[in-house]
């Protein structure tokens, strides 16, 4: 049977859901009895003060963190089944961003590309473009300021179409023409029927959006 | 069209060699460790020719084991501290391929200068000239399982802030066989007997390190980004 490559995922159908999630750090316990779904078009934003467990999460829906108990489920089969299914749809941009400071901005696009199996959506130059960082690139990151590398970071979300987006802060250090550009990418990513979840203080203004917000550390 | 893991494997290996080539202080540092390890032997033990001879192939190997242990601690740090690490573990591709690049190009950067510049220490060192291709080989052969041990130690301890030691003492006793077999080796083509059953048991031991040791550094780095 033949899949067609973006509209297989039905329009009201929960793609993502958490339940009972419950996360220790240095025998302390972060949260517990967490639980949150996620459909295509959906923004779930994170609240909560330092240390509330904002990144913990975002890293233990990677994959990448420890969890105590709870399951985590993508289209109906539990993550930890379908390991490499799910890595494939999602994208995650954290705190520590990824990127190398050795490396020019094309340097960094293209190990990028090369990391993951889909080939890029359009020429990482083109995405460069867009993101303004073309008198730049081929500079080495650490001669760039804070919210030029940010940038750098934030241009992976164009190299290729994920369904996932899991952001950690990705505001900080961005100038105000930074800023549309990322609601500009949030909004292109809501329309394909792309689902966020980020990390963040600032409120998310996006017209005919559904955004959840779930709030650590109460 | 989906791309492979091997192209993932190619480009991770090219971004290391680049990397690599962008910092040489980090590829000189264990070359000159290991230089100066042996080169202290002559000044301390006797510059008499038969007692270096004999003593040769111990202190080439210690040296380059001593310098691969140094050289370790760069082969995941950097990644760890920016972030490229918790990437790579979430690429699609398996992890003990992009790992296995990892190590490759750490061997490229540390392991195979120690082998083209080892004669040129063991000619200072009087080594017998039949032993010199079993010097060779031994290096060509041991070194890669060097690197390939030394990432499940560093795997393991890149979390923790101060990991030489106990990097030290995971690691050393698994270099102990690589170190016995490969000295065994040089004595005994200075000898002129036949040297092969060392070498093949040292071959035996890095294609052992080669199939496992990539699937227990990936499944020790998963654990150190907890």
């Amino acid at each position: 049977m033949h899949i067609g490559s973006t509209n297989h995922y039905s329009r009201n159908s929960i793609m993502l859901s958490a339940t009972n999630l419950c996360c220790l750090r240095n025998e302390i316990q972060l949260f517990s009895n967490l639980s949150f779904s996620l459909e295509g078009g959906e923004i779930l934003q994170v609240k909560g003060p330092n240390g509330s467990g904002k990144t913990s999460l975002l890293r233990l829906l990677c994959g990448l963190g420890a969890m105590e108990s709870g399951e985590i489920r993508w289209q109906d089969q539990p993550v930890s089944a379908t390991r490499f299914n799910y890595l494939r749809e999602i994208i995650y941009i954290g705190h520590n961003q990824g990127v190398k400071n050795e490396l020019t901005v094309t340097e960094n696009l293209v190990f990028f590309d090369a990391l993951s199996e889909q080939p890029s959506q359009r020429p990482i130059d083109e995405i460069i473009r867009l993101f303004e960082l073309d008198s730049l690139d081929d500079c080495p990151l650490h001669k760039l300021s804070a919210g030029q590398k940010r940038r750098v970071a934030l241009a992976r979300l164009m190299l290729h179409k994920k369904k996932l987006w899991i952001l950690d802060e990705p505001q900080t250090a961005l100038d105000s023409k930074g800023l549309t550009l990322l609601e500009q990418l949030y909004q292109n990513h809501i329309k394909e029927q792309g689902m966020i979840i980020v990390a963040t203080h600032h409120p998310i203004q996006l017209p005919a959006t559904r955004i959840k917000t779930l709030t650590l550390g109460r | 069209m989906k791309k492979s893991a091997a192209t993932a494997f190619s480009a991770l290996v090219r971004r290391d060699l680049l990397l690599a080539y962008r910092y040489r202080a980090e590829i000189v540092n264990p070359l000159l460790y290991f230089v100066i390890i042996v080169s202290l032997y002559p000044l301390s033990v006797s510059s008499e020719p038969k007692v270096l001879a004999t003593i040769a192939s111990g202190v080439i190997w210690v040296a380059a084991l001593l310098s691969a242990l140094l050289s370790l601690d760069s082969m995941f740090r950097s990644d760890y501290e920016d972030g490229t690490l918790e990437q790579i573990l979430m690429s699609p591709h398996p992890t003990a391929v992009l790992v296995l690049a990892k190590v490759t190009a750490h061997w490229i950067t540390t392991g195979l200068p120690l082998v083209v510049i080892a004669p040129l220490l063991a000619l200072s060192l009087h080594l017998d000239a039949a032993a010199f291709p079993a010097l060779l080989l031994s290096l060509l052969i041991g070194t890669p399982a060097l690197s390939l041990l030394g990432a499940i130690g560093i795997a393991l301890t890149v979390g923790l802030r101060r990991g030489g030691l106990l990097l030290a003492i995971l690691i050393l006793p698994l270099y102990v066989p690589i170190l016995v077999l490969s000295s065994t080796a040089i004595q005994l083509a200075a000898e002129k007997v036949p040297y092969s059953g060392p070498l093949l048991m040292l071959g035996a031991l890095s294609v052992l390190a080669l199939t496992l040791a990539p699937l227990a550094t990936a499944a020790a780095l998963r654990i150190s980004l907890r």
